[in-house]
């Protein structure tokens, strides 16, 4: 598995370059792929330019690309000015990285278990894992919710810690155990011959091999709890415990303009949170490509 | 069974239990609440009461359920074409070995990596009838301002059109590495045959691509039939419920109504729906996915 990521990253070695269509050269390739770039870059850039200009200038028509001044203050201000964005980001790291924490111990224990061990009925059982990654979170968010209210959970991170410590990632454990399935169980064996014990196994052998898996597995679920809104949007309610895609959904109906909220819309500042919160993903991504590229490419793999 | 088989057994029971606890708790266990309380009325505060399939029969009475299935039907219909035919556009063009491609790759991708609602408020602000910068790209070719979030013709449309910004995002990669995996020798043969580029694409790539079509196609619709947050957010399932999707409307009932049973049914006429569709097109898969060797698919 670990060879999957590298096509797609590295430009394969080829006699010469080809593009796109014969007797289309270089340039023309160039033109179209940077030109369909361009379209897609558009929203990111008008956000960008926005979040540096002032209010005064944001409503100006027809509308001009280059802020004058650059009123950098507008990220201060998103940060946090009246809607604490920094304590948001505090809340989303806390029900990010305890969850991926969770997900990567258990996940991977259950992987072991799925991978080196012989039980009764394991192959059904591993069916009902793959099984629920079709189930749509909405069927289930309504019991959820109630379940959660009945133990006391709501408003609290429970809802997000707890599950996670319970191997609710279906898509984890099967990219865990395809990597687990790729190591010779002679390996077991002959750990168990010196005298070790199947978790020391699995802590000093197994996990340090897995280290690409692990690390797939790890900003695969970084970035989907990082922009997950439904789920604080059901189980939290008090605003200081607010992670930043429900905190970005208030501000906006703060100073979106609209009723309810500051009276005047203030896009300077919305689109200044927007771009803050997206920040984190793109890091890890930029920092994780090949791992994260893996996992992707893994999910389309399940079929 | 030996001793050791036995303990082996155990072990291995051990290790799952984590997940045979949570899917007992976190899956199985509200899946079966969910359809029980499906029978129910209930308000969350008196106690809940049998009804039997009143809330199914109420749903078939509820105009407000048939445009919330219409309007995801046709966001479905709209998005899962056009984003196919995108991202696979997408992959093509940059499946070659040109330098600085793996840039472009990354460009392309990059929106799928922001927060859903971090998107949704960026093209609320770009799709402003008023300031917004598409109207004034539209004026300068000479065109006039659509209302895109205010008019019941255009907000659907215009959360179509926010859906395909991640044309470049996992559906892209996935059909990427499908390409990737077509052996290099089958082009160059056809090539030589004297197959034109046109033709190769149509006989040589997309059959032994179909799988990849297909895998994409079934997660497509599912996904595309959970859309919640750009119309949570941009248009609050406005104007006039023309962007009232079915989940919106699931959590409507749910979360602000306090209709716990009438909502559980809701949740459980989405599966049963995304059951069939996944059926029909496993069935309609026959007719034109191409397994080589009869592989798995993958």
């Amino acid at each position: 598995m670990s060879g999957l990521a590298a096509p797609l990253t590295r430009v394969r070695r080829g006699p010469r370059p080809r593009y796109a269509a014969a007797g289309a050269g270089p340039v023309a390739y160039y033109t179209l792929v940077a030109a369909g770039a361009a379209v897609v870059l558009l929203p990111i850039l008008w956000a960008v330019s926005t979040s540096l200009k002032t209010a005064g200038q944001v409503f100006a028509f027809p509308p001009e690309a280059i802020p004058r001044p650059f009123a950098w203050g507008n990220y201060a201000e998103a940060w946090s000015g009246t809607v604490p964005f920094d304590r948001f980001f505090v809340n989303t790291l806390v029900i990010t990285i305890v969850p991926v924490v969770g997900t990567i111990l258990s996940c991977s224990l259950v992987a072991y278990g799925f991978a080196f061990f012989r039980f009764p009925l394991r192959n059904l059982l591993f069916l009902i894992v793959l099984a629920t990654l079709m189930i749509p979170s909405q069927v289930t968010v309504i019991p959820m919710y109630i379940v959660f209210r009945y133990l006391g959970w709501l408003d609290t991170y429970k809802p997000f810690i707890v599950p996670a410590f319970l191997a609710d990632s279906a898509f984890s454990i099967f990219l865990l155990r395809q990597f687990f399935l790729t190591i010779p169980l002679d390996l077991r064996d002959a750990a168990t011959i010196d005298g070790a014990g199947p978790m020391t196994f699995y802590w000093r052998i197994l996990m340090p091999l897995s280290r690409a898996a692990v690390t797939t597995v790890a900003v695969i679920s970084f970035v989907s709890r990082w922009n997950d809104f439904f789920g604080p949007l059901i189980y939290l309610s008090s605003i200081p415990k607010f992670p930043v895609s429900l905190g970005l959904s208030f501000f906006k109906t703060f100073y979106g303009g609209g009723s309810g909220g500051a009276g005047v819309p203030h896009m300077e500042w919305l689109m200044a949170a927007a771009l803050l919160v997206s920040l984190p993903t793109i890091v890890v991504f930029a920092f994780a490509q090949r791992a994260y590229i893996r996992g992707v490419i893994m999910s389309g793999l399940r079929g | 069974m030996t001793p050791r088989a036995r303990r082996e057994a155990l072990t291995g029971f051990l290790l799952i239990l984590p997940w045979g606890l949570g899917f007992l708790a976190f899956t199985a266990g509200p899946m079966a609440i969910s359809l029980g309380l499906s029978l129910t009325k209930w308000d969350i505060l008196t106690a809940p009461q049998y009804v039997g399939l009143a809330n199914f029969a109420n749903l078939w009475r509820d105009p407000l359920f048939w445009t919330a299935l219409r309007n995801t039907l046709a966001y479905t219909l709209l998005t899962v074409p056009l984003s196919l035919a995108g991202s696979l556009t997408l992959a093509l063009l940059l499946n070659r070995r040109v330098p600085a491609v793996s840039v472009f790759r990354a460009l392309f991708y990059l929106p799928e990596l922001m927060p859903t609602v971090a998107t949704a408020i960026i093209w609320t602000w770009l799709l402003n009838t008023h300031f917004g910068l598409l109207n004034y790209l539209l004026s300068r070719l000479g065109l006039p301002p659509v209302a895109w979030l205010e008019s019941t013709t255009w907000a659907l449309p215009s959360l179509v059109l926010m859906g395909l910004w991640t044309i470049g995002g996992n559906r892209m990669l996935i059909f990427l590495a499908g390409l990737q995996g077509i052996p290099e020798e089958l082009h160059e043969a056809a090539a030589l045959d004297g197959a034109s580029r046109g033709r190769r694409l149509w006989h040589v790539t997309l059959p032994l691509l179909s799988p990849v079509i297909f895998f994409n196609l079934v997660l497509g619709v599912i996904a595309s039939f959970q859309v919640f947050t750009p119309a949570y957010i941009v248009t609050n399932g406005g104007p006039a419920d023309s962007t009232l999707v079915y989940v919106l409307y699931l959590y409507r009932n749910g979360f602000q109504y306090f209709q716990m049973g009438y909502a559980a049914a809701m949740a459980w006429v989405m599966l049963v729906l995304l059951l069939a569709f996944t059926w029909v097109q496993f069935r309609l898969m026959q007719r034109w996915v191409y397994y080589e060797g009869g592989a798995t698919p993958g």
